[in-house]
């Protein structure tokens, strides 16, 4: 009963631990990892402690300079080493560099913040296709998508937690986050940085079409946002 | 003939001399990075690197010049002196050490890691 509670919580349109593209799953792949390692941790230490308390003296085979050096270096230093070599190379997998992705190339889009409401460009649609979409951004789906973040008036934070991490919408500065829905989808988006009195209600979709259906239901939803 | 004996307080203040060194290197190449990927430094190829990384590398690798004279120093410190300023030096040394192995941790991976995407 209180696991099934407890893994209730990993669903939800929100969910990092349900990851729908290759950069969250980064994510939640590295939270699982440090979970898995803190509770084998755990369990040792918790082993060592029952040991001394139920048969004292049971670690006196290893010198109080032993014990210092295995507990206090031995054991760490390996671990955190890893976890950090690991974390490095994910996070660079996850940067978007200028050689694109899968699928021919990347998706460039544009994420204005404002108090409080998302406004999304899409640059590379042409002349005679300008304009913006409120609190929907349309992507397509399996290719890689460039969000580039800025804001109008205080700083905001870009984050769709099924999709990838967190970029900052901070005014005079224009950050990049890579993002890939591998499946079409509608996929939960929020303001991850406290803004002001509408933070709340600061959220937004991510509309993953088929990419065949992509650049024909992103000119549909740019005239229905101009007709509105 | 006696050596004048250095005041106490010297010896505590190079207890923390290493790891003030640490920080310093972490305030310098952050703020370095940021400014260079502002000024576009990573965009001016040199070689096999580009102008950022070498100002990154070269920061590092003065700060670790840095520390290993502070560890040298230390060690020609700690041969005549006797009691509980003797102890003290040797903390200051074992720190100096200890900063000299965070340094390598912490900072090495700018030969490696993109600096400005």
């Amino acid at each position: 009963m209180a696991s099934t509670l407890a893994l209730a919580g990993c669903g939800g349109p929100v969910s990092t631990l349900d990851p729908a593209g290759p950069a969250a799953d980064a994510i939640a792949r590295l939270w699982w990892v440090m979970l898995i390692g803190a509770v084998a941790l755990f369990i040792l230490m918790m082993a060592l402690f029952g040991l001394v308390m139920l048969r004292p003296g049971a670690g006196s085979g290893l010198s109080r300079r032993g014990w210092i050096l295995a507990g206090g270096l031995g054991m760490p230093l390996p671990i955190l080493t890893a976890l950090l070599i690991y974390a490095l190379i994910q996070g660079e997998r996850l940067l978007p560099h200028p050689d694109g992705g899968p699928n021919g190339g990347v998706v460039r889009v544009e994420a204005v913040a404002r108090q409080f409401a998302w406004e999304f460009h899409y640059p590379e649609l042409g002349a005679g296709a300008a304009g913006t979409t409120l609190n929907v951004l349309h992507i397509p789906a399996g290719r890689a998508v460039d969000v580039t973040t800025r804001s109008d008036d205080v700083i905001h934070s870009f984050w769709v937690p099924r999709l990838g991490g967190k970029i900052d919408a901070t005014p005079g500065h224009s950050p990049t986050i890579r993002l890939r829905a591998d499946r079409p989808g509608l996929y939960a988006g929020l303001c991850a940085e406290y803004c002001g009195t509408g933070h709340r209600d600061m959220g937004f979709t991510v509309e993953a079409h088929p990419p065949a259906l992509y650049e024909q239901r992103l000119r549909a939803a740019l005239a229905g946002e101009e007709a509105q | 003939m006696n050596r004048p004996v250095p005041h106490p307080t010297r010896h505590l203040l190079m207890i923390v001399a290493g790891f003030a060194l640490w920080a310093l290197a972490f305030v310098l190449l952050y703020g370095t990075q940021a400014t260079g990927c502002k000024a576009g430094w990573h965009l001016v190829e040199m070689g096999p690197a580009n102008l950022l990384r070498l100002v990154l590398a070269l920061l590092f690798l003065l700060h670790l010049g840095a520390m290993l004279a502070l560890v040298r120093y230390l060690r020609r410190q700690v041969v005549p002196m006797a009691g509980p300023v003797r102890f003290l030096n040797r903390v200051a040394l074992f720190s100096a050490w200890a900063a000299i192995a965070s340094t390598l941790f912490t900072f090495v991976w700018l030969f490696w890691l993109s600096p400005c995407q």
